[in-house]
């Protein structure tokens, strides 16, 4: 048996021992960090080098990993001047057979594209492809833009979804569309969309503030400062984008009367100013109104009222926007029933306005202004679009064919935006591809891993593509 | 009036059997200081795990098997085993994995052979050296403390990840001493180790010929069938500094006597030289030490008779 004496001294010596190697164990951490992170590093270039080239590998961490098991690490990779140039991602995914696959795959930082494929090879690597195979399902993956589907999983006939939604009149280019009053929070919506090809090829919807501290709407739903029902804006915000670029026409949103869509996973909030700013767009679009004419006009417009420039009343903001709204001169954009009680029946776009302008056409006498003068889109054109009404002539964009959230369509099973590849919506697939012919299950496996990566970026990172 | 006394002979002495446990218990202090430091939370964790789980285990089937201890101290060989063992494991290990190491060094080591002080092989040697070879895959997890000072979820998976064991070579001098690179818990940084080892010689407790004849018999033959610009690496990550001090210091597996102990250590180093380079490292250093505790009474015994030619006088071990 040990005294009291005894074991005091015990404790006393544990406590000595204890601070004696603690400082030794601090000074010597500090004296070799340098070396030790060098030492990190250079493994880490050396490791991900097939998948990424980059200076410097910083680990990410975070609770969204729990929701994705498959995904050992993931990195993000800098370059020289220490930009950041993409994501490494560690994933090991268990295939139909049990086996398990053990891959390194890079992403691009600013447009999404797989930047290498390698395979670890290690202990826990048992699934069954051979390297020729997985070179070739490698090279034709590298550059895609992820999410990637193979051609044969679109659901949907794709000739016919183009055939019959594709918008016909669009001419190339830029435009641009923003919302002439500001909603209760004080947020101007605007819609920027791309043609090529006479398709849409790219959207953006966001709201700039009417007070210049106030962060864009997407950056404050981000930040939490601004929030919806369901998943954030700016997520609710890209997933409509990449909806519209699907189905290329707005009306076929389905939008119900209350400004809602069902069709569109993941989307609950109110996207009537967006599904009215892209009809707008559309109708710029045919008639080469592009985004710098409509900035033009735009200051054209603030000049006739103010007799000022924009930037004299230091109405731009650091974006380039011009922000106003639009209150206090609704005759300048609604359209009244005639009659002792006049009643808005609708509103006038910015070009629309400006021709008004233009012919001395008197502002706020809109009784006088008839759909022919304000008409946004010749018959001609009208008539080229499909039996999904695009945006009306007169400016009736709310819910054309689509009343509650009706898709006018002549294929009942037209379900594009329901399915989905890899529990996602092939609204957002970005990439499709051909799986390799000796190989389509392996090609598939990889692209799922391809696609986990996705998902787990685009949850980690609320990613705005 | 009645008094229980044991057999004679008796000793009078300060360095009781709590005592020599209390004095490895407190030198590992800096090996438990390093592995907190550098992997947190999970460190603590496993380390206590391991201990409290050996000490339940030791008291539960000495309950079963009727052999509780009657002494009137409290045995703290199951906490110095348990401690060993656990600071013998790389940090990303899952406790599942560590609860049958502790349940096979606790049950079929120790307690198979009669308990504290009559295993036959140091109990946290042959616990770590089941777990490598039973659990290969699940030994591999060097995660080096990235997932945060707070992160335990490596503990509750049921597999360990798959971090690959570091490249040592191209770690620096100054890394190697200081520990600061991915390795077991306790055994990465030699530094701390050394420390440990000699508060137990300042204390008198630690036997030093076997220590000290292996790992100079490893320098030797390191030297000669290795590359002698690896040797710091080895020397100072392979953990041959903790295993020299901790487990082939054992005053119970290990020989008693100046000559049987430099020996254990020669044919300790031998093997360990002979296996590193054909296998997995840390059984390479690990198999070695089990074999000799399973030697040790052999190599005793003649090590006892080759002495007796010379002296008649009875022998005295000096600690």
């Amino acid at each position: 048996m040990m005294t009291r004496s005894q074991l005091r001294r015990f404790l006393f010596e544990a406590i000595g021992l204890f601070v004696f190697s603690m400082a030794f164990i601090l000074i010597s951490f500090v004296r070799s960090s340098s070396n030790a992170d060098i030492r990190r590093q250079q493994q880490l270039v050396t490791r991900f080098a097939p998948v990424m080239q980059a200076s410097e590998f910083t680990e990410i961490t975070g609770s969204v990993f729990k929701s994705y098991p498959d995904i050992n690490s993931v990195y993000i990779g800098y370059g020289e001047n220490s930009e950041p140039i993409g994501y490494v991602i560690d994933i090991s995914s268990e295939a139909e057979d049990a086996t398990s696959l053990h891959l390194l795959i890079g992403i691009g930082y600013e447009n999404a594209e797989i930047t290498g494929i390698t395979r670890v090879g290690d202990n826990d690597d048992t699934y069954a492809v051979s390297a020729e195979d997985f070179k070739m399902i490698s090279d034709d993956l590298v550059g895609t833009q992820i999410p990637i589907a193979f051609k044969d999983e679109s659901v949907t006939d794709d000739s016919e979804l183009t055939d019959s939604q594709v918008i016909n009149g669009l001419n190339d280019g830029t435009y641009y569309a923003q919302s002439l009053t500001a909603d209760k929070n004080g947020y101007i919506d605007y819609v920027e969309l791309k043609v090529e090809g006479g398709e849409i090829s790219n959207v953006q919807w966001d709201a700039f503030n009417l007070d210049p501290t106030t962060e864009n709407r997407s950056r404050a739903s981000l930040s939490g400062a601004y929030e919806v029902s369901g998943d954030d804006w700016a997520t609710q915000s890209y997933t409509v984008c990449h909806a519209l670029l699907e189905v290329q026409n707005p009306d076929d949103l389905a939008m119900k009367s209350d400004g809602t869509t069902e069709i569109v996973t993941g989307v609950t909030c109110d996207i009537r100013p967006f599904v009215e700013l892209a009809n707008e767009c559309i109708d710029n679009s045919r008639n080469s109104y592009d985004m710098d004419k409509y900035f033009a006009d735009m200051s054209r417009l603030i000049e006739h009222i103010f007799g000022v420039s924009a930037e004299d009343k230091d109405l731009v903001n650091n974006d380039g926007f011009i922000v106003y709204s639009f209150d206090k001169y609704p005759e300048l954009y609604s359209v009244y029933t005639a009659g002792s009680d006049p009643e808005v029946v609708d509103t006038l776009t910015l070009r629309e306005i400006m021709a008004n302008i233009d012919a001395g056409t008197t502002p706020g006498t809109a009784s006088e202004v008839t759909p022919e003068v304000t008409s946004g889109a010749t018959p001609e054109a009208a008539a080229e679009t499909t039996d999904s009404s695009v945006t009306s002539a007169d400016g009736d964009n709310t819910v054309n064919g689509a009343e509650d959230g009706y898709v006018e369509s002549d294929d009942e099973d037209d379900s594009v935006l329901s399915d989905s590849i890899d529990d996602l919506p092939m609204s957002e697939i970005a990439s499709y591809i051909t799986p390799v012919a000796n190989a389509p299950a392996q090609t598939r496996q990889v692209v799922h891993m391809c696609n986990t990566c996705y998902k787990f970026l685009k949850d980690y990172l609320n990613w705005l593509v | 009036m009645s008094s229980k006394t044991g057999l004679a002979p008796f000793i009078h002495t300060e360095k009781n059997v709590p005592y020599i446990y209390l004095t490895i218990i407190v030198a590992l202090v800096p090996c438990i200081a390093y592995a907190v430091f550098y992997y947190g939370i999970k460190a603590i964790v496993l380390i206590l795990f391991s201990a409290v789980c050996f000490t339940l285990s030791d008291y539960t089937f000495s309950l079963i098997s009727h052999r509780l201890n009657k002494n009137d101290y409290f045995d703290l060989s199951s906490i110095t085993s348990g401690l060993i063992f656990s600071l013998m494991l790389p940090p990303d290990t899952p406790l599942i994995v560590a609860l049958s190491g502790v349940l096979f060094g606790s049950v079929v080591i120790k307690q198979f052979f009669g308990g504290a002080g009559c295993a036959i092989v140091n109990p946290a040697a042959g616990a770590s050296l089941f777990v490598r070879m039973m659990f290969p895959s699940d030994m591999l997890g060097y995660s080096s403390g990235s997932g945060g000072f707070f992160d335990m979820g490596s503990l509750f998976a049921l597999h360990s990840g798959t971090s690959a064991v570091p490249d040592y070579s191209t770690i620096s001098f100054a890394e190697l001493v200081s520990g600061n690179y991915p390795g077991n818990l306790g055994q990465a940084c030699a530094a701390v180790a050394l420390m440990g080892a000699a508060f137990i010689v300042i204390r008198g407790n630690l036997r030093l010929y076997a220590p000290c004849s292996y790992l100079l018999t490893l320098t030797v033959l390191y030297l000669i069938f290795g590359q002698a610009k690896e040797y710091p690496v080895f020397i100072l990550s392979s953990g041959v500094v903790f295993v020299a001090f901790f487990l082939l210091g054992d005053l119970t597996t290990m020989p008693s006597r100046f000559l049987a102990g430099v020996f254990s250590g020669v044919v300790c180093a031998a093997l360990t030289i002979v296996l590193y380079f054909h296998i997995d490292h840390q059984i390479a250093i690990l198999a070695p030490v089990v074999a000799v505790n399973l030697m040790s009474f052999v190599i005793d015994f003649f090590a006892k008779t080759i002495s007796r030619r010379k002296k008649t006088s009875r022998e005295v071990d000096v600690l």
